[in-house]
């Protein structure tokens, strides 16, 4: 499965919103880590999107959780994915 | 003439296993990572150590920085009992860095016995005629899994299969699939198996991708030993498990097949222990070179009596046979060579062993364990020497083990957190050496604690798991805010609250 967004998009939302941004891909009843980016935190995993193949996980402590779905949901096209 | 097909039908399948192009491509001008007359060099050569040159090795360690192996090789030298002592707690140090308080549980199953290599310390192997061979039907497989979540109460098995075409990759991933299709009532909630890890044989990518497909934990397999001339005697050139390569690179294969935890050991016995140790660590620094993920698991069983095996295990007559002593000192090695591992103990040791050693860094071990074909479900309480690959030397219960474990202050994690929030691969590999992965060991072992103790402890257990509970929430409010934010706090606190009314399965 080819990255379904770039290292460059994961890089720019980990600083826009001051998180921790990875993008997994879903076997079974597991997510497997595929790419990540920003500092890694003791904090919650918040899956912000979900497909039948991929997943988004957020760590983050006070951040703008509908602007980061939002911009992860317009560039996980198709836009019948499931956010 | 039925029989005669099948073996021809066995023996076509076992021409057609092994692809050489799958390990070729990694060798070095022919020559794999484990170089034998170098590892025995490494440790001629080195000399004992002064206590500062050990300590520096150990500050190493503490730092969580893989050892090279001439560091390796230098601790193996040390001769004081004093030092040796630092060591131990060292490596308890360094487990609780990385892991926290916490030591994870699970349970093997055994799917089947057939096997067509013929290795001679195993009872599987295929010349064995005493071996009774059977191999569990899915639906047997569901009543092992069945009783393993719903009367025992673990949430993580590994699942053992011999290799042979009867449990092929496909057999394999259907067995995976019935397991984690398993749900059962319990007195306040429901238990299933959330990961289901396996030692099986070393397949092809293909093969493997089968096995990624149906979301396996962790692909475990052991090199037995790493000596190239022991390996060749103990497995008999003309079956697969003779190739050593095919062997060892296995875990590469994984890798390219997208498997991201993979889990090494060997059994030691067979050949001198020092040398398997440095053998592990070449492995480990191999993966982590390579792929840039070390063994998300180092296991070190030590031989036991197995039906029908020619190779002695008494001290008499086999040489490299491991003494309690050196066994401590191996597990010691292993944990200071590897900080960031994870490390199994089983129930193949003694429980006097076990309760010492598991403090030498082990962060894994199973309890109420039975290694008969279908042993859960039939629940005889007995050991069958003739339908299992050894003899156990610790049969506690999980219950058992959780309360000896409570009596020293240890908590007894349930936790399959990590890699269901893809927190694996290097990413798992990130944390483990930031030493922020404790942090979610410790919640989550808080969590799934609670589960266990509401479903399945009796009064005597849930008396010590209480006090224990409430200690590890205690450190934890104690750390809020500075290392556990409010936030994580108080979801952690609203979980704990939620799986206390019958939730479960809520992670961290």
């Amino acid at each position: 499965m080819a990255n379904a967004i770039s290292t460059f998009d994961l890089e720019r939302l980990a600083k826009k919103y001051g998180v921790r941004i990875w993008l997994c891909r879903r076997i079974g009843r597991r997510w497997s880590f595929i790419e990540g980016a920003g500092a890694e935190r003791v904090l919650p995993s918040e899956l912000i999107y979900e497909s039948a193949e991929t997943g988004v996980f957020v760590q983050g402590e006070e951040f703008d959780e509908a602007g980061i779905k939002a911009e992860v949901c317009s560039l996980l096209q198709p836009p019948t994915a499931v956010c | 003439m039925h029989m005669v097909n099948d073996k021809l039908s066995t023996s076509a399948w076992v021409n057609n296993v092994i692809k050489p192009e799958e390990y070729e491509k990694y060798l070095d001008n022919g020559k794999d990572f484990i170089d034998d007359d170098k590892i025995w060099q490494q440790i001629n050569d080195s000399v004992e150590p002064s206590p500062e040159r050990v300590r520096e090795i150990l500050a190493k360690s503490f730092n969580v920085q893989t050892l090279d192996p001439t560091e390796l090789a230098t601790l193996m030298k040390v001769r004081d009992p004093e030092l040796w002592q630092e060591m131990y707690e060292m490596a308890a140090k360094v487990k609780h860095k990385i892991y926290d308080n916490r030591i994870i549980t699970f349970a093997p199953i055994y799917c089947g016995n057939f096997c067509v290599n013929n290795c001679l310390y195993c009872g599987f192997r295929a010349d064995n005629d005493k071996e009774k061979r059977t191999k569990l039907s899915l639906a047997q497989v569901r009543d092992e899994a069945e009783a393993i979540a719903g009367r025992i109460g673990h949430k993580r098995v590994i699942a053992v299969y011999g290799e042979h075409p009867e449990t092929d990759a496909d057999f394999i991933a259907e067995s995976i699939k019935t397991i984690y299709s398993v749900s059962v009532k319990t007195r306040k909630g429901h238990s299933e198996i959330r990961r289901v890890n396996i030692n099986a044989a070393p397949f092809s990518v293909a093969d493997l991708r089968k096995l990624q497909e149906v979301g396996i934990g962790t692909y475990q397999v052991f090199q037995e030993t790493y000596h190239h001339d022991t390996y060749k005697k103990l497995h008999p050139a003309d079956t697969i498990k003779g190739n050593y390569p095919w062997r060892l690179y296995v875990h590469h294969r994984a890798y390219e097949a997208g498997i991201d935890d993979v889990a090494i050991g060997c059994l030691f016995g067979l050949y001198d222990w020092r040398f398997e140790v440095m053998g592990l660590l070449y492995h480990a620094i191999e993966l982590e070179t390579r792929f840039g993920v070390g063994p998300h698991t180092i296991s070190f069983p030590r031989i036991n009596p197995a039906s029908g095996s020619p190779l002695p295990t008494d001290p008499t007559y086999n040489k490299y046979l491991v003494s309690d002593e050196d066994f401590k000192k191996l597990v010691t090695l292993i944990r200071l060579a590897v900080p960031y591992t994870g490390m199994i103990i089983t129930a193949r040791e003694r429980q006097e062993v076990r309760d010492d050693v598991m403090f030498c860094g082990c962060t894994q071990t199973d309890a109420s364990t039975n290694i008969g074909i279908g042993g859960y479900a039939k629940n005889t309480g007995k050991q069958d020497i003739d339908e299992q690959q050894f003899m156990l030397g610790d049969t506690r219960s999980l219950e058992e083990l959780i309360r000896d474990l409570a009596k020293r202050g240890v908590i007894t994690s349930f936790c399959t957190a990590g890699y269901r929030c893809g927190r694996t691969g290097d990413q798992i590999m990130d944390l483990l050496k930031k030493g922020h992965e404790k942090h979610f060991c410790k919640l989550n072992a808080i969590l799934t604690y609670r589960e266990w103790l509401d479903d399945f402890a009796g009064e005597e257990t849930k008396k010590l798991g209480e006090a224990v509970i409430r200690k590890e929430i205690e450190e934890v409010r104690k750390k809020t805010p500075t290392i556990f934010s409010k936030k994580l706090y108080d979801l952690t606190m609203s979980y704990y609250e939620r799986i206390s009314n019958g939730e479960r399965d809520l992670y961290i």
